[in-house]
């Protein structure tokens, strides 16, 4: 896998990933990048994850919304709607096919290939 | 105000530099992008992050992910539709935005960008030029006006040591950003228009101190206390040995005692005076002038008589008045407390010494010591 350029496979998915993060639970910047890191997208950059946070809110897939914090900062949280919502279950299935069709391709690929390669 | 829990100085030089990276979005994207930067920047540092990365990669990431690629434009603001914002947000702005388009500017040739990067690991030198530029400003504004010197001089020596030295740390510690890291996070906007305000009046300073600097031909002259032959019609007459002014004449009287008020004058009668040129003093040891004063003789200021007078001062310049001062000019101390007494060569001066001899039949030529002591006549 690390012969693949992870970044590129990241950027095409990186949308997805992070609508069903915050559809799971609302969470702010910094805290959507953990969870993502948590659930195996090591590689994620921080700056990638706020700015397509962003994006989505801007196209009205999130909504958002700011919590005091006593203790610094204030937090910007994350939130879906029901735009999202849709958008996720829409992507879902694309992303869904896209990776069977290549899995298919991958899988019907590999017998063919010599094992003596790796 | 609880302190420990106020953003990191790390943590807002970093969004700091992020924020002018995206000078020019507009205040609504901007705020979008950088809307709790701070909180989730400083978790990561709780976390035990050292290092928060590159804040140009990390803006051109943000936007690249936002949708909000950079745009030709331009140099100065994107003005924004909408309502006047405050004069204070727009000046600000337009410095985020100048330092953008530089930024920009310089990346787009690497060559460029690796001579800026040169130019910026000089800082240091800048800093520690500007506190020598501030304490040549001290130094004019609290003296008279005299020719800048190296060391300043500000009364002593030491003085200006100690002053030289702090400033240089006060500079440092600022372009560390060590001295003002919680007023920057506080009020940025003001700390920052003091900085860019300091920094250029330094610019003006280190043109006027360069300009007032004594060139080489005139240090020279200084440090040697005259003129050379062919700089000698500048200052008009007066007193020469070899190729310099005098700057002051010690005369003693025939039993090699030291004279005071020894009026000067030539054989046509005029005045032998030193040059008038006050510009003739000389360094005192405490890094001070040390000025010659004329003599008086009620309406004329004389510069015939001598001893002159000197006083120890700052400037360049004689003072007015300076018999009504608190530090009046003196009488220097002679260089020789007393010379051997001296009289006519005698003509009677005769080796033997005998008591017989006559002044008229003695013969001179026959003594060669009192031959060598005669005047000789060219």
């Amino acid at each position: 896998m690390r012969c693949v350029d992870t970044t590129q496979l990241l950027k095409g998915v990186l949308d997805l990933a992070v609508l069903a993060v915050v559809a799971d639970e609302d969470g702010y910047g910094y805290d959507v990048v953990r969870r993502l890191r948590t659930g195996g997208l090591q590689d994620v950059g921080d700056a990638s994850v706020y700015g397509t946070l962003r994006r989505l809110y801007a196209n009205g897939a999130l909504t958002s919304y700011v919590v005091p914090s006593d203790e610094g900062p204030h937090r910007k949280y994350y939130g879906i709607t029901s735009t999202g919502r849709a958008q996720l279950k829409q992507q879902r299935e694309d992303w869904t096919a896209f990776a069977e069709t290549v899995s298919t391709l991958l899988g019907t690929d590999r017998p063919a290939t010599p094992g003596g390669t790796r | 105000m609880n302190d420990t829990m106020h953003t990191s100085p790390a943590v807002a030089a970093f969004v700091a530099q992020v924020r002018a990276r995206l000078a020019d979005l507009t205040e609504e994207e901007r705020e979008e992008l950088l809307g709790g930067l701070e909180a989730d920047l400083a978790e990561r540092l709780a976390e035990g992050e050292t290092d928060l990365g590159d804040p140009v990669a990390y803006a051109a990431e943000l936007r690249a992910a936002a949708g909000l690629e950079a745009r030709p434009r331009r140099w100065g603001v994107r003005r924004p539709a909408g309502p006047r914002r405050p004069l204070a947000d727009r000046v600000t702005e337009l410095l985020d935005a100048l330092r953008g388009d530089w930024e920009r500017w310089v990346a787009r040739d690497p060559r460029v960008a690796e001579a800026w990067q040169v130019t910026r690991t000089l800082r240091p030198a800048w800093w520690v030029l500007r506190a020598w530029l501030a304490v040549q400003l001290l130094d004019r504004v609290t003296g008279p006006v005299e020719k800048p010197t190296l060391l300043p001089s500000l009364g002593s020596q030491l003085v200006s040591v100690v002053v030289l030295l702090a400033a240089v740390v006060l500079s440092t510690l600022l372009g560390l950003g060590r001295l003002w890291p919680r007023a920057l996070a506080r009020h940025p906007r003001p700390v920052r228009l003091l900085l860019l305000g300091l920094n250029l009046l330094a610019v003006v300073v280190l043109v006027v101190t360069v300009q007032a600097f004594p060139s080489a031909w005139e240090s020279h002259q200084l440090a040697n206390g005259g003129y050379y032959a062919d700089a000698r019609p500048h200052y008009g007459p007066g007193l020469r040995s070899e190729d310099h002014y005098v700057r002051n004449v010690f005369a003693y009287d025939a039993q090699g005692n030291p004279l005071t008020g020894v009026q000067l004058y030539d054989q046509k009668g005029r005045p032998l005076a030193v040059t008038p040129d006050p510009y003739f003093g000389s360094y005192a040891s405490t890094g001070g002038r040390v000025l010659t004063y004329p003599w008086s003789n009620g309406g004329q200021m004389l510069l015939n008589v001598f001893p002159l007078p000197v006083r120890e001062q700052r400037g360049d310049q004689r003072v007015r008045d300076p018999w009504g001062t608190a530090r009046p000019p003196v009488l220097p101390p002679a260089p020789l407390a007393v010379v051997p007494p001296v009289s006519l060569p005698s003509p009677t001066a005769t080796p033997s010494g005998s008591p017989t001899a006559t002044p008229t039949t003695a013969t001179p030529t026959a003594t060669p010591s009192a031959d060598s002591e005669k005047p000789r006549s060219r």
